[in-house]
């Protein structure tokens, strides 16, 4: 099976919010490349720390399964039901969620920066947007993601 | 400064649990929180690893017995501080974990004292000391606590 394409969002402020075991991690809905389902994953023979393959533009690309604190997981919960594939630069990535809310238009005032005391090198956590009075979705960006990643299959 | 003034409590007495004690002004504590409902922020550092949605702002909840290299304190209690950078400047806030609600206390110019152990941290995150009871209290430099990173 090959990712699906997705549509351009209608504004360069379009978010998608991925659900990750309750964490809301928001991402510019434009860096997101293709969905794909988590069955359609490859799980032959994976590289390792992946959790299998996503095909995407005739080729497979490793997929990685993070925790609700971004860590890697090797093994996938069974919540984790979507993939998305992030553009790496040299290639793609997949990153499972458990579901994914595309096109969330995130106004100015609900957006800001992490806080100076929360900052540091090996977060990939950019900013926090308060969804509601109970929501709190982190926001990343797929280079910040795909360099967290990258690092953790590294260590 | 008249009689009166003199007797009225002028600062906050912040407990961190573990002993650990530091005070801020009156007008600095903004609201004590009870049983906050937090955020955990991943892959942040220890001391500062949640947020609080606190009047439409996500406020840092810091824990200054990390800080100070003790065990963390259950976040049941939080106390809301609001500070200036610079005269003029908007207020920025912040909060901390409180093992016990803070006690006013009186405080004057005569109690200066040295900063207590670990004084490197509290060089760093304080802007003086007095003492209290016996025991040193750090009065505590809200900007470089809530507005830069901790290794800065």
């Amino acid at each position: 099976m090959t990712a699906t394409l997705l549509a351009p969002p209608e504004t360069d402020a379009a978010m998608a919010v991925l659900n990750i075991s309750g964490l809301r991690l928001a991402l510019p809905q434009g860096e997101i490349r293709a969905l794909e389902s988590a069955p359609g994953i490859d799980t032959d023979e994976t590289k390792p720390f992946s959790v299998g393959w996503v095909n995407f533009k005739q080729e497979r690309w490793p997929v990685y399964c993070l925790s609700q604190d971004l860590s890697l997981l090797v093994i996938v919960p069974k919540e984790r039901r979507s993939c998305i594939v992030l553009d790496t630069g040299a290639g793609y990535i997949g990153i499972l969620c458990d579901s994914l809310g595309l096109g969330e238009q995130i106004v100015p005032e609900q957006h800001q920066e992490l806080p100076p005391p929360m900052r540091s090198p090996e977060t990939p956590i950019l900013g926090l947007i308060a969804l509601n009075e109970e929501e709190v979705a982190c926001v990343s960006n797929a280079e910040r993601l795909v360099e967290h990643v990258t690092r953790l299959v590294n260590l | 400064m008249d009689k009166a003034n003199e007797l009225r409590p002028n600062a906050w007495l912040l407990d961190f649990g573990q002993t650990l004690r530091a005070a801020v002004g009156m007008r600095v504590l903004m609201q004590i929180v009870d049983n906050p409902r937090l955020h955990a922020i991943p892959r942040t550092p220890q001391h500062c690893h949640s947020v609080i949605n606190w009047q439409g702002r996500l406020l840092p909840v810091v824990d200054m017995a990390v800080i100070l290299g003790n065990a963390p304190q259950k976040q049941h209690l939080l106390a809301v501080a609001g500070y200036q950078e610079h005269p003029g400047e908007p207020t920025r806030f912040g909060a901390f974990v409180l093992s016990v609600p803070p006690v006013a206390i009186i405080v004057g110019n005569d109690q200066a004292c040295a900063l207590p152990d670990p004084t490197d941290i509290w060089n760093k995150l304080s802007v003086s000391c007095f003492g209290h009871h016996g025991d040193a209290i750090p009065v505590l430099h809200l900007g470089r606590i809530f507005s830069r990173p901790l290794e800065q």
